[in-house]
Parts: structure tokens; C-alpha cells; sequence
């Protein structure tokens, strides 16, 4: 999450990414026939693929595909029988966050940390906020490692994590599972806070920063085609 | 400058006032190394903060006195103005990284400075530079080795360009590479003028640098010592004070006594993969009962996976027993317990006394007595959170022994403690030992090893290098391995990809084949769909029209026709592609093989095995034809095209394509079930056929001794005993496997089973039209075949994993380390042996063995046998690469020479003489493959070949036999010497070369070394001192060592000479009788 990737063809802004998956948020409630959607599919597909994510792109557009298909299949039966309306009910919420799971892949696979800060900086968004974010990121392979050992030692105290285990008593798993976790993320946070304080991190001064995010002709491009597609799906195709 | 007047420090909510500091007054100069040590919880820590402004900033408590540096009252400014000025490097590598990447988190501090990007540029390159850290940009945090990411904290620091830096115990998590790397790091700083102060437990390292160590007690500063000073401070001294030693080599052990225990932990072909690579290969281990072990390598060598899959914790195959019995995952982590490295992980409840009865059944008495003997009785009530480091992991311990775990592994138990803390564990360890059956110990830390430990098991790139007791030569061992540098390597970028993706790369012009390959496949099963859809169309036809002619079907019946054609047609164009794809990439595969094959040392090869090498050259590779030739493609071709179908038939109906399509799900769980049980066994299958392999061809290598010895009893037993096991574990698979198999293979194809039915019904209802019911039931009865095709090649998709990595196991060993340096020519070519150290697996042959040979003269290697003489020369020749030391040719490391240079100016004449089934010319060629006949007859007439060689039926063209059988030993090594007369390469070696030959031709031979070795580097090892009468010098070896060198004089005083002399000369006095030229042997 957030390591970017070597292999981009263009790098669009990270800015440019998080309107698009705002513009990927409102299609799905605009354009409900096959035909539009797979077209905005394939327009995120080619933002994946020259991004670099070459076999994710072509692997969601086929997806997007089935996706599409089976969700006309669906639609064909309408809402007549409840074997129908689990179908139709199951495949509109797929069809529905099938756009914005690709533009979140978009954005989080494909930008990388420095871009992102400095975008934000370009956003003009106060360093209280950005910062816990960045936290907050960096933190997350963290947590797994954490979670990794945790479960380990559990198997060596008898204590399974498992679903039935869930199920029978949760309060002890939670119990179980939480409690080393947070004592541990307790003492790594105050560690991790101390080092980026010492290093000099404060967020009442004005910071540089080494890859700089800018808006390129690229970005107005890609910008352009996506709301002209929003603004036409949601103003003339009907 | 920093000047502390005055400190004192208390943490807010520490009633008990450790770690705090009282009354320092303290000055450092400009450019000073500056060492803090002191016992755990002295207030070092503490006072690095005060340096680095996280007290008062960050740390809250009270705080007297103020903090200068140069002449700025630090206390009073803020942390960020502070950070330009001091440098600080943290404890734990895994908290101290802001950023994901390295660039950027090198260019943290000076982001956070508001650099200008020019600089930050700059700054950037010079830091990648100096700290030789350039293989380290642009990579992952998260993939850095430990030692790597302190490099990385260190760099972050340089590159914002303080004048002070402030670390606190920097290598608490390194293993000895990363801490050499970091001693560079700290030379170079130390170099650039700055003033460095470090709080630290690990001395030794640091003696060489410090200017001034500075004792901390209880807060205070108790003694300011030079570092000449604390030098000559003895090991008693400094454990007094709390403190490690200053010098590895001085750290005493106690050498094991007492025989050897039954094992308690067996394992056999543990392997465990990760990320698609093998990163766990052990063959046999055995753990001995009541003991204590240590395992010992760098950092990411598999130690704690290792011990994880020992544990059961981490999913690996093989087969491990403890005391006798073999246990599954779940049943080893019910006997284990590991001692994690952050122990904070493992204490889930809310009392120590909570802890210890989790799911164990101990009584309160029983607890109490444990608690007492760890000395943690006192804490019985306390939150296992609000305990010290070293109070947790006694909770933990103590966990371990009430839940009766009868192994317990401890994670680098003593990374940052003190001398004390290492003596208390140790102690814990041996008091323990009624419970626990034996207790085994990741570590880095050889004053543990040398205090507790009772064996030692040292990894290496997942794999086993040696297993040894604690032993006086196991003490040895141990410690040099501690002490030397080892040579510094960055781990590289992780190559990303599946095992798959691998193989389709080692394609290389070819893969358009392959893909090809897929693309017609495809083409062709989708032609076998189209003769279903006309089925439909005539259907459809039927059942609308009333009538119908010849002319509406016709056009159908055609499209079945061509549809079938096409079939044919594209699908076998496609396996024509695939198999030109799979055999030209074996063809690369093995070609790839053999050059790696030829860079390993003739150890590795001898311990893979002749068997199994055979098998992985042959059958191996082979399995791969059927992978690359028909699984992926044809897999993927029938897969792709039944999904698209089943698409298809959702989008005509959905509840129809439904029912159809619920026999699959229920095929594929019984598949499902049958491939889980078979990688569960699969380890253990290879594994035995591999061992079945090497049993086979060493019955048929021995065959001669089994026959004239008759020992066809005990051999054949471990013959059959293979055979058998691997009978047993295939045949228990396949009965595991049967029934699956059935099932699925009747639910699969049968997706009409449930359609019709139910279809019927819903026609019968109205709900669906009859034209998409048959249209489903076409399309049904077409995909049905291909499915199961696609489905059949599963079994080799769980294979293709382990099959690649197999290969890539091969390839991946340490190579024989090579340069590309080559000689000028003009070089004196002396032959330096310097502190040479090497083993064979388990134990030590050489140790430390220097000594020169001159160029121009001959030197002489005498020992008794098995003194290491041989090994000697085979170091010199490259066969194997040496644990620590250097030998040296003409000036150059040989490590440096590629290994064609070295070649070329080695010849080599060694006991055993390997002959190629060709004729003997050839076989004499060898030595010089440029070499005319008639310069191949006069090295053969000068090594006394000739004579024998024309008695032969064919003289020079005949054939040598399997492996030269047909010549006697003496005749092949009268070859190698004519081989070596041909090469006439500037340095020779002959290691016993005239061992086999008869006494008739001795003298001849003799003649003709005379004659090769003129004017030559020479160096001769040999039994019979008439070999080495005109040595210039001798250097003699006895166990591994050399115990004395000089010439014929010198040699003659040393009393382990005469006595060899004595042994030799009397053997040769039965032919001294007869030979009266040996009897000028006798000056020597």
C-alpha cells in the first residue's frame, strides 16, 4: 500500500487519482445500463495499465466483464422470484463497487508515499492532518507483523484463532488478541513518534520535501476525459 | 561541543527512580567518541535524551539543570531546532522509520529542514557515497535485513548533516555482518570530524574507536576511563561492573563433557516455503535430550523459521518426532514454546498468576514453586505489562514450564541486556533443565553460547553449514566463527513473481511459442463449442417451425463440421507450439544447470548426491515438459474458454445456469480435499524418492565391495528399506486420493445432472423459455469435458511450485567466490596461505594455516594423513572456498582470479585420476586441448607413459574404460602426469602422485617430476619422503595446524618431523635394499 511501482508508463498526480476515485464514487448511482459502465471500466483499465499495474489492469477488465454479464443475466430475471432477488440484489452491489474498488487499487497501488505527502502539502492541508495519515499508512504492515506474531503465540497457549472459537466465546478472543496488540502498538508508536520528533519533525514549520507532485499536461488530460464522461453520463446519456 | 552541568532527571509516574539520572556534569569535546556503558536500567538511555532534547521535550518529567551545546542552552529550545544539531539513531529498527521507502526516509531530516531539493540531491549522494549504502536507495523498508535498516537510520541522520549523533544501543538486533558494516560506518564518522556518543552493551566493537568510556551506576557517573584504560581492563573486572567484554576472544567456555544423549528432537527434509521460494531446507537434524543449543548464522538465514517450523506455528513439510513420536503441526505447538524476541506478544492476561493457569492445569502451589525458582514470586499479583523486560520474560518462561512444554525456543532472548541480565538467563536456562527437554537458543550473542549453550547449529541460506557439540574444538569453532569479518554483501532487490512467471523469463526467445501456444489453444476449444451452438440453432429450429427442409439445417450441420476441423486443427498447431516452447526452455534449463553446477565447490555437489543430482537433471527437468507443454496451456486454454461459457450462460439465464452450473462447486470441494492431503505429503514423497535415488546408485557403485565382501545383507537393507518407505508413502497418498478422484471425477462432467430437473420444472411452470433451457443444456453438455480437462491438470499446478523450486534449490547454493582479476604474467607467482580456516560440514580440518610458498621453489606439506594436507591443495586448486583466511597467488586473492585464470596456471595432480571414456590421446589432451599428437606422445614418453600404452591392444586410441577401469592406478596417475607435463602451468601441485606407482618406474617418474617441476612453483604433498627429497622447504601439519616450517636443517631438529621421519623411513627401508639411489634420501 502506497509503495508505487517502477514500471509506470506516466505518472499521473496523486491528486489527479483521488478525483478519480471521487468520479468513481457518483457513476455507479448514474449510469446503470452495461454498456456506459464497462466503457468506464475500460477507461480505468487503461489508467492501471499506464500506471504500471499491467496484469491488474487487464485481470479487472476482465473481471469488470464477467462482472457485467452475469449482472445482465440477472437483471434479466428482474426481481420476479426471491431466487432472482438474491441474485439481482448480490449482483448490484458488486456491479456497484466495481468502479470504485478499481479507482481505489488506482490510487493506492500506484502512488507512493513521498507523491502523496507532498500533495497534500500542495493541497494545502494542515500537517496535523497529514501527518497522522502518513502514520497511520506506514503503521499498517506494522500492525500485521504484529498481528503474525500475536497469533503464534497464541497456538503456543492453546488459544485458537479460529471461527468457531469467534463464535463461542468472543470476548475472550478479542480479549486475547487485543490486549498484546495494543501494548505493543503502544510502546512502537511512543518509539516511532520519538525518532520522527528527534529527526526534526514538527508541524508548525514549513517543510520541503524531495519529489515534488505537480499537475502535468498528463494529469488536465486524464482529468478532462474523466468529467467529460461524468458530465455526460450525467447530463445527455440517457 | 556538549556541556552537561547539573542533570538531573526523573520520569513522571517512576516512584522508583531507575532509569532516571542525578547530578551529571559532563563535558564532550568536538570530535569526541564517546562510549556510555553501564548495566540495563542505569540511566545511559536516559542520558542520550538529554543530549538529543527528547527530555524535557518529549519525555515528560522532572528536570533539573541545562544542557549545552556550543554554548546554546539546548533545554530551552525547541526539539526541531535541536534535530539540526543532533543526530539520533534508535534502538529498534522497526519503529524508527517514518517513511516506506528508503530514499525517502534518508531525506527525512532534511525535508524536515526545509532543504532545497538541490541540496537534498546532494546531500542524498553523498550519503549514498560515503556510507556505501547505494544498493539500498529506492527499495522497501519492509524488505531490508535488520542491520540494513540501521544502515538506513544512520544514513537518514548524515544526510541532514548534524554535527552530533546520539545513538542508543544501535546493534541490540544485529548479527555480526550487520555490526562490522556499522563499525565502517562509525570509523568513517569518526574520520569526518564529528562527535559521536553511544550508549551500548556490545564493547568489543567499539574499542578500537572510543576516545572515552564513560561508566553509568545508579544514574551517576561512575567512572570516566581512556580507552586505553578500559583496555587493559580483564573480563573479571568488567563483569563486576555489569559490563560485556571488550574483546570476543577472550570469553571463556566450558568445554562439554559426558557422552552424547539419545535425541529428543528428530526432523528429516523440513522444508518451508515463503513468497514462492524455499527458504527452509533442512535434511536431518537431531536435537540431543537435555541439551541446550544455540543456533547461530545471519540474520535471514531461517533460524527463527527454523524454530517456527519445528514449532508448528509455521506451515512447513517434512517430518519431525519428538521423543520418538511423530507429531503434525498442532500436536508440535502443543509441545513447544517459543520465547519471543518481544515478549510483550504473549502475556494475555491481567495477573501473572492469570498467565501461568491459561489453558494449563496447574495448582496454585505448583505455580508458586515455579515462580520461586525463576525469582519472580514477588510479581505474583502484579499486570504482566507493568513488569521490566526481563521480568516478562520469566512470565513467559514460567507459562511455559506450568503448561508442561517439554522444548522451549527462545528468539534472541539477550539482544540488549547487560552481563548481569546474560548471567541471570543463563542461570534460568540451567534451572530449568529438570522440566524442559531441551531448550534451543536464536542468538547472536557468543557470551551466551559460551555460558549455557551445549551445541551449536549454524545456518546458513536456509540450510544446515555444520551441527556440532561445545566441545574444546566445538569452543574453538564457535568463537572464530564470532571473531572474523565476514564479508560485507547488501541483500538484493526481492525479485517479485511467481514461480511461474520465473520459468516463462528462462523462456526467453521462445516465449512467443508459448504464448502462441495459448492463443491457438484457445481458438481451438472455442471451436469445440461452436458444433454445441449449432445443436441449438437446429433445435431452436425444430421446436419453432412446423416444418423444416434440408436447406435450415444445413448451414448448421456445416458449422459443426468446420467447427470440429478447427478443433483438430488449431489445437494440435497449439501443442506443436507448446512442446517447441517446453523442450527448447528445458534444453536452456539444463544448460543453465550445468554452469551453476560447475561453480560449486565439489563439497556441495558430494552432499547433494550423485542421485539426486542425476534425478534433478533427468526426471525433474523433465516434469517440467508436461507443465510448460500441455498443463499451463491447455490448462489455461480449457479453463478460460469453459468461464467464458459459464459467463455466457448466466447471462442467458441466471437461475438456469445456476442449477446447472451447482455440481461444479461440489466437484471442485472433493478436488479441493484430495490436493490439501497431497501437499501435506507431498515433502514427504519427494523426499523419499529422492532418498530411494541415492540409495540405488550408491548399491550400484558399491556393487564390487558388496560382492567381495559379501556385504549384500547390510547394504541391500538400506536399499529395500528406501525402496519400501517410498512404496508406503505413495501408496498411502494414493489411497488417501482414490475416492476423491471418483467423486469428482462423476460430479464434474455432470452438470445435467441437477439441470435437467429442475429445468423441466421451471418450464412446466412458465418461469423459463424452453429455447434458453436448451440452449443451456447445449452449452452444459460442451463445457463439460473441457472443465474436467482443465480440472485434471490441477494436480500439477500444486506441483509446479515445488517442482521449480526444486531446480531453483540447485541453482541457488553459494557459489565458489570469483572475480574477474587475471595475471599480467609478469607476476613472481609465491603461493600465500594466510590464517586459512576450513571445514568440512561438522568439523574443522584446517585452523589457521599460514604459509608461504616461493615462487621457483618446492615446498613440501608433511603430516600424518588426515592432518589436512590434502585439503591444503585442493584450497590452493579453488575446489572449495575457505571459511576465513586468504590464499593468495602471486599478490592476488584467488577468490579474486576467475577461476579459468587460476586454472591455467594450476596444475593439479591429485590421488584419484578420473579418465574419460575416450581414447587415451584424448585423455591426455586434456591438459592442453591446443596440444598437437605429437606433443601428446612426448609428454606420455616423458611421464613413462608410453611403454605401457603401446602394449595396449589400440596403443593411443584406445579406450579408457568407464571412469579409466581398464588402466591400473599407477598407469592413471602416470596419465595425470602426463597431463600436467602438457599444461606446464608456473605452479604445480602433487598431492601424493606417485602414491600407486610401482617401484620399477619410481625413479623414471621421478625423473620426468624432476624435469616438469624445474623452475616452477611447486608444492608436494606426500607420504614418502623420497617425493620431496630436493624441497626447498617443508611446512609441517599435524591435526589441522601447522606446527613447524623451514628447510632440510630446521626441519630435521623439530621432533614431530623426526618421529614422521622415523615412521616413513622405515617403511622405505624395504626398498632402500633394493634401490640404492633412494639412499641419498637419507641427508634429509
Amino acid at each position: 500500500m502506497f509503495t508505487g511501482n517502477d514500471n509506470s508508463i506516466i505518472k499521473a498526480d496523486p491528486r489527479t487519482k483521488l478525483l478519480l476515485l471521487i468520479i468513481s464514487m457518483i457513476i455507479p448511482l448514474k449510469c446503470v445500463t452495461i454498456f456506459p459502465s464497462l466503457v468506464y471500466a475500460a477507461l480505468l483499465c487503461v489508467m492501471l495499465f499506464l500506471e504500471g499495474e499491467k496484469y491488474l489492469s487487464v485481470i479487472s477488465f476482465v473481471a469488470a466483464m464477467i462482472i457485467m454479464c452475469l449482472y445482465a443475466g440477472a437483471a434479466k430475471g428482474g426481481f420476479g422470484s426471491l431466487l432472482n432477488m438474491i441474485c439481482m440484489s448480490v449482483m448490484l452491489l458488486i456491479r456497484f463497487f466495481c468502479p470504485i474498488t478499481m479507482a481505489l487499487m488506482l490510487f493506492t497501488k500506484t502512488t507512493d508515499m513521498s507523491h502523496l505527502i507532498s500533495s497534500f502539502q500542495k493541497m494545502h492541508l494542515p500537517m496535523v492532518f497529514v501527518i497522522p495519515f502518513v502514520v497511520l499508512i506506514r503503521f499498517i504492515p506494522t500492525i500485521f507483523d504484529e498481528w503474525d506474531g500475536i497469533k503464534k503465540a497464541m497456538l503456543f497457549r492453546g488459544i485458537e484463532f479460529k471461527l468457531k472459537s469467534f463464535l463461542t466465546k468472543p470476548i475472550q478472543i478479542i480479549e486475547y488478541t487485543m490486549v498484546p496488540l495494543l501494548f505493543c502498538s503502544v510502546e512502537l508508536m511512543d518509539e516511532l513518534a520519538s525518532s520522527a520528533m528527534a529527526r526534526g519533525l514538527d508541524s508548525d514549520r514549513q517543510r520541503s520535501s524531495y519529489v515534488e507532485a505537480r499537475l502535468g499536461a498528463y494529469d488536465f488530460l486524464v482529468i478532462l476525459v474523466f468529467v467529460g464522461f461524468l458530465a455526460y453520463m450525467l447530463f445527455i446519456y440517457q | 561541543m556538549i556541556k552537561i552541568e547539573d542533570v538531573s532527571f526523573n520520569y513522571t509516574g517512576d516512584k522508583t527512580g531507575s532509569n532516571g539520572i542525578k547530578n551529571i556534569n559532563l563535558t564532550i569535546n568536538k570530535g569526541e567518541f564517546v562510549v556510555l556503558c553501564g548495566k540495563s536500567g542505569c540511566g545511559k538511555t536516559t542520558l542520550t535524551r538529554v543530549i538529543n532534547g527528547l527530555i524535557p521535550h518529549f519525555y515528560e518529567g522532572e528536570m533539573e539543570g541545562s544542557v549545552y551545546i556550543d554554548d546554546a542552552n539546548i533545554t530551552k529550545q525547541s526539539l526541531s531546532d535541536i534535530s539540526t544539531l543532533v543526530g539520533s539513531v534508535f534502538q529498534n529498527p522497526k519503529s524508527q522509520f517514518f517513511h516506506v521507502d528508503t530514499t525517502g526516509e534518508l531525506l527525512f531530516g532534511c525535508e524536515n529542514h526545509n532543504m532545497s531539493k538541490e541540496l537534498m540531491e546532494e546531500r542524498l549522494n553523498e550519503t549514498a557515497d560515503v556510507l556505501q549504502i547505494r544498493p539500498l536507495l529506492n527499495r522497501n523498508i519492509f524488505e531490508l535485513s535488520g542491520g540494513e535498516k540501521q544502515q538506513i537510520a544512520c544514513g537518514s541522520v548524515y544526510a541532514s548533516d548534524p554535527e552530533i549523533f546520539v545513538m542508543d544501543e544501535p546493534t541490540s538486533n544485529l548479527d555480526r555482518k550487520a555490526i562490522n558494516r556499522l563499525h565502517h560506518i562509525l570509523e568513517k564518522l569518526k574520520s569526518d570530524g564529528k562527535t559521536i556518543v553511544i550508549s551500548e552493551h556490545r564493547l568489543y566493537f567499539l574499542i578500537d574507536l572510543a576516545d572515552r568510556f564513560i561508566y553509568v551506576k545508579d544514574g551517576e557517573i561512575a567512572g570516566e576511563y581512556t580507552a586505553e584504560e578500559f583496555r587493559e581492563f580483564p573480563n573479571e573486572k568488567l563483569f563486576e561492573m555489569g559490563l560485556r567484554t571488550t574483546d570476543l576472544s577472550t570469553v571463556k567456555g566450558h568445554p562439554l563433557e559426558g557422552k552424547p544423549s539419545k535425541p529428543v528432537v528428530t526432523m528429516s527434509d523440513l522444508s518451508c516455503q515463503r513468497n514462492n521460494s524455499t527458504i527452509l531446507d533442512v535434511d536431518d537434524l537431531k536435537l540431543p535430550k537435555n541439551s541446550v543449543v544455540a543456533f547461530i548464522g545471519d540474520n535471514g538465514t531461517g533460524k527463527s523459521t527454523l524454530a517456527e517450523a519445528l514449532c508448528g506455528v509455521l506451515g512447513s513439510m517434512g517430518t519431525v518426532s519428538i521423543d520418538d513420536t511423530i507429531m503434525d503441526d498442532k500436536q508440535r505447538a502443543k509441545a513447544c514454546f517459543m520465547v519471543m524476541q518481544d515478549v510483550n506478544r504473549q502475556l494475555f492476561c491481567e495477573s501473572v498468576l492469570d498467565e501461568l493457569k491459561l489453558n494449563s492445569d496447574v495448582s496454585d502451589e505448583q505455580e508458586l514453586t515455579v515462580l520461586e525458582r525463576l525469582g519472580i514470586d514477588g510479581l505474583k499479583d502484579r499486570h504482566p505489562s507493568s513488569l521490566s523486560g526481563g521480568q516478562k520474560q520469566r512470565v513467559a518462561i514460567a507459562s511455559a514450564i506450568c503448561s508442561g512444554k517439554k522444548i522451549i525456543f527462545y528468539d534472541e532472548p539477550t539482544s540488549g541486556l547487560d552481563y548481569e541480565g546474560m548471567e541471570n538467563f543463563s542461570k534460568i536456562i540451567r534451572n530449568t533443565e529438570s522440566e524442559v527437554e531441551a531448550s534451543i537458543i536464536i542468538t547472536h550473542d557468543l557470551e551466551l553460547i559460551l555460558n549455557c549453550c551445549t551445541h551449536v547449529v549454524h545456518m546458513e541460506k536456509g540450510r544446515l553449514v555444520s551441527v556440532y557439540p561445545l566441545d574444546e574444538a566445538g569452543i574453538d569453532k564457535v568463537r572464530y566463527y564470532f571473531t572474523t569479518e565476514s564479508e560485507e554483501a547488501h541483500t538484493t532487490k526481492r525479485g517479485s513473481g511467481s514461480a511461474m512467471n520465473r520459468i516463462i523469463e528462462r523462456m526467453g526467445a521462445y516465449k512467443k511459442h508459448f504464448y502462441a501456444a495459448i492463443i491457438c489453444m484457445i481458438l481451438g476449444v472455442a471451436a469445440s463449442i461452436f458444433p454445441y451452438a449449432m445443436l441449438y440453432k437446429i433445435t431452436g429450429k425444430v421446436l419453432s417451425e412446423d416444418v423444416f427442409s434440408i436447406r435450415d439445417v444445413f448451414l448448421p450441420i456445416l458449422g459443426i463440421f468446420f467447427g470440429n476441423i478447427f478443433y483438430g486443427l488449431f489445437y494440435t498447431k497449439g501443442l506443436s507450439l507448446s512442446h517447441i516452447a517446453a523442450f527448447n526452455t528445458l534444453q536452456a534449463i539444463r544448460i543453465k544447470l550445468k554452469d551453476k553446477l560447475n561453480k560449486q565447490p565439489i563439497g556441495t555437489i558430494r552432499q547433494i548426491g550423485t542421485g539426486a543430482l542425476k534425478k534433478i537433471f533427468t526426471d525433474d527437468i523433465e516434469d517440467i515438459e508436461v507443465i510448460l507443454a500441455h498443463a499451463i496451456p491447455e490448462g489455461i486454454s480449457n479453463l478460460l474458454v469453459s468461464l467464458g461459457i459459464l459467463v455466457f450462460m448466466f447471462s442467458i439465464n441466471f437461475q438456469l445456469a445456476l442449477v446447472a452450473f451447482c455440481a461444479v462447486p461440489l466437484g471442485l470441494l472433493c478436488m479441493k480435499r484430495m490436493y490439501d492431503d497431497g501437499v501435506e505429503r507431498m515433502g514427504g514423497y519427494f523426499a523419499a524418492a529422492k532418498r530411494m535415488n541415492n540409495a540405488i546408485v550408491e548399491y550400484i557403485n558399491g556393487m564390487e565391495v558388496v560382492k567381495v565382501f559379501n556385504y549384500q545383507s547390510e547394504s541391500y537393507k538400506s536399499y529395500e528399506a528406501s525402496v519400501v518407505n517410498y512404496k508406503n508413502l505413495s501408496l498411502s497418498w494414493y489411497r488417501a486420493c482414490w475416492p476423491w478422484i471418483a467423486l469428482y471425477m462423476s460430479l464434474l462432467p455432470n452438470m445435467l445432472l441437477f439441470a435437467l430437473p429442475v429445468g423441466t420444472v421451471l418450464i412446466m411452470s412458465g418461469v423459463v423459455a424452453i429455447n434458453d433451457f436448451i440452449l443451456i443444456i447445449c452449452m452444459s453438455l460442451a463445457i463439460g469435458p473441457h472443465l474436467l480437462r482443465a480440472l485434471s491438470f490441477a494436480s500439477y499446478v500444486t506441483q509446479i511450485n515445488y517442482k521449480i523450486q526444486a531446480l531453483e534449490r540447485v541453482l541457488d547454493r553459494a557459489e565458489l567466490r570469483e572475480g574477474t582479476e587475471s595475471f599480467t604474467g609478469d607476476e613472481q607467482l609465491d603461493v600465500e596461505f594466510k590464517n586459512v580456516h576450513f571445514s568440512y560440514n561438522d568439523n574443522e580440518v584446517l585452523k589457521d594455516v599460514s604459509f608461504v610458498a616461493k615462487a621457483g621453489e618446492m615446498t613440501a606439506v608433511v603430516g600424518e594423513s588426515g592432518s589436512g594436507k590434502s585439503t591444503i591443495a585442493r584450497l590452493l586448486a579453488h575446489q572449495y572456498d575457505t571459511d576465513g583466511g586468504s590464499i593468495t597467488v602471486g599478490g592476488k586473492k584467488i577468490t579474486d582470479l576467475s577461476l579459468s585464470e587460476l586454472n591455467s596456471k594450476i596444475s593439479f595432480v591429485s590421488q584419484e585420476i578420473f579418465l574419460f571414456n575416450r581414447s587415451i590421446m584424448e585423455n591426455i589432451r586434456i591438459g592442453n586441448p591446443g596440444a598437437t599428437d605429437k606433443m601428446v606422445l612426448e609428454a606420455a614418453r616423458k611421464a613413462a607413459c608410453d611403454e605401457f600404452i603401446e602394449k595396449l591392444p589400440l596403443g593411443y586410441q584406445t579406450k579408457a574404460g568407464d571412469a579409466g577401469k581398464k588402466l591400473s592406478g599407477g598407469e592413471r596417475q602416470r596419465i595425470a602426469l602426463a597431463r600436467a607435463i602438457l599444461k606446464d602451468a608456473p605452479i604445480v601441485i602433487l598431492d601424493e602422485a606417485t602414491s600407486s606407482i610401482d617401484l620399477e618406474n619410481e625413479d623414471k617418474i621421478n625423473k620426468a617430476i624432476d624435469e616438469i617441476i624445474k623452475g616452477k612453483t611447486v608444492i608436494v604433498i606426500a607420504h614418502k619422503l623420497s617425493a620431496m627429497r630436493n624441497a626447498d622447504k617443508f611446512v609441517l601439519i599435524q591435526n589441522g595446524k601447522v606446527v613447524g616450517e623451514g628447510n632440510k636443517t630446521e626441519i630435521m631438529k623439530d621432533a614431530y618431523f623426526k618421529q614422521l621421519y622415523k615412521l616413513s623411513k622405515n617403511a622405505e627401508e624395504w626398498m632402500v635394499n633394493n634401490f640404492g639411489d633412494i639412499k641419498e634420501d637419507k641427508a634429509i
